[in-house]
């Protein structure tokens, strides 16, 4: 759920105000939820209005994508929930196996939580080699996890 | 420079991206489930993984039986269903937090990140982005 809402608004100052609305709406409809339907799904509609709702109300920037689009995400999360939670499992040690100043950016990038622009100004290199690190590193750990999940598959 | 269609969604989701791009973005995922697929998991993986710095006190756990709830241990396990409705703040001992982490007790399922941050040549660097 907070990564759904930490992916729709763009201004990281207001994602934890938005996901505490979001948390809120979530608990108020909660009684309108029937638990002979998956519950992601249900909670992700919820809270992709509240999240627009929120940030219309302290006059943010809207939603980073449109309505259908938010839509279409919404589904897509819940269909793909539970297989990235097993991907997940794998990330940390995927993220062990990098080296160098392919790890150092990935440390600064995805646990500092560093905009690119700052990890290029901390790692003393020009901002495209930064974003090209970084992509580098998003295939290195899509092709591990993909690796130790086939591996995890024949075992 | 064009980006691809994995940089844009990592512009968006990064809040960096142009209304353009914002735009174009919005429209493949809208169109195609692929893309939409797509971008949910790589916002799932890289937004998730990344944590909140303020996390809601509202248990979401008590209405999601099966989400997940990383422990604060550093070992990135699972801790067992049963604690997930948990309302209390977990306990934190400063010797199971990185120090570098600046991570504060929380109640929700979006813990911060417990594991240990790399040093050697990259730890003044991060030692630095950690204090900013």
């Amino acid at each position: 759920m907070s990564a759904f809402v930490h992916a729709l608004v763009a201004d990281r100052a207001d994602r934890d105000d938005v996901l505490q609305d979001v948390a809120v709406a979530v608990v108020e409809a909660y009684g309108s939820y029937d638990p002979s339907r998956p519950f992601l799904p249900w909670a992700l509609g919820i809270a992709r209005h509240a999240a627009a709702d929120s940030l219309r109300r302290r006059r943010r920037q809207p939603l980073s994508l449109a309505p259908e689009a938010t839509e279409a995400f919404a589904s897509a999360v819940a269909e793909v929930a539970d297989a990235e939670r097993a991907r997940l499992v794998h990330l940390n040690g995927c993220m062990q196996e990098l080296d160098g100043r392919a790890r150092e950016a990935c440390e600064l990038r995805y646990r500092a939580g560093l905009r690119p622009a700052r990890v290029a100004e901390a790692l003393g290199i020009q901002p495209n080699t930064a974003s090209k690190v970084l992509q580098r590193v998003r295939e290195q750990l899509r092709e591990c996890i993909e690796r130790r999940m086939r591996a995890e598959a024949r075992a | 420079m064009t980006r691809s269609f994995d940089e844009l969604i990592h512009a968006v989701i990064d809040g960096e991206a142009t209304d353009a791009e914002r735009a174009e973005v919005s429209r493949q995922v809208a169109a195609d489930p692929a893309q939409a697929r797509a971008f949910a998991r790589l916002a799932l993986m890289y937004v998730g993984k990344r944590g909140s710095t303020a996390s809601p006190s509202i248990p979401w756990s008590r209405h999601a039986p099966t989400s997940p709830r990383r422990s604060r241990t550093g070992s990135g396990c699972r801790v067992p269903s049963a604690r997930m409705s948990q309302t209390t703040p977990v306990r934190s001992h400063a010797s199971t937090r990185p120090s570098g982490s600046g991570a504060a007790p929380t109640s929700s399922w979006n813990v911060p990140p417990t594991e240990s941050v790399t040093k050697g040549a990259g730890g003044t660097a991060l030692a630095a982005a950690a204090k900013a």
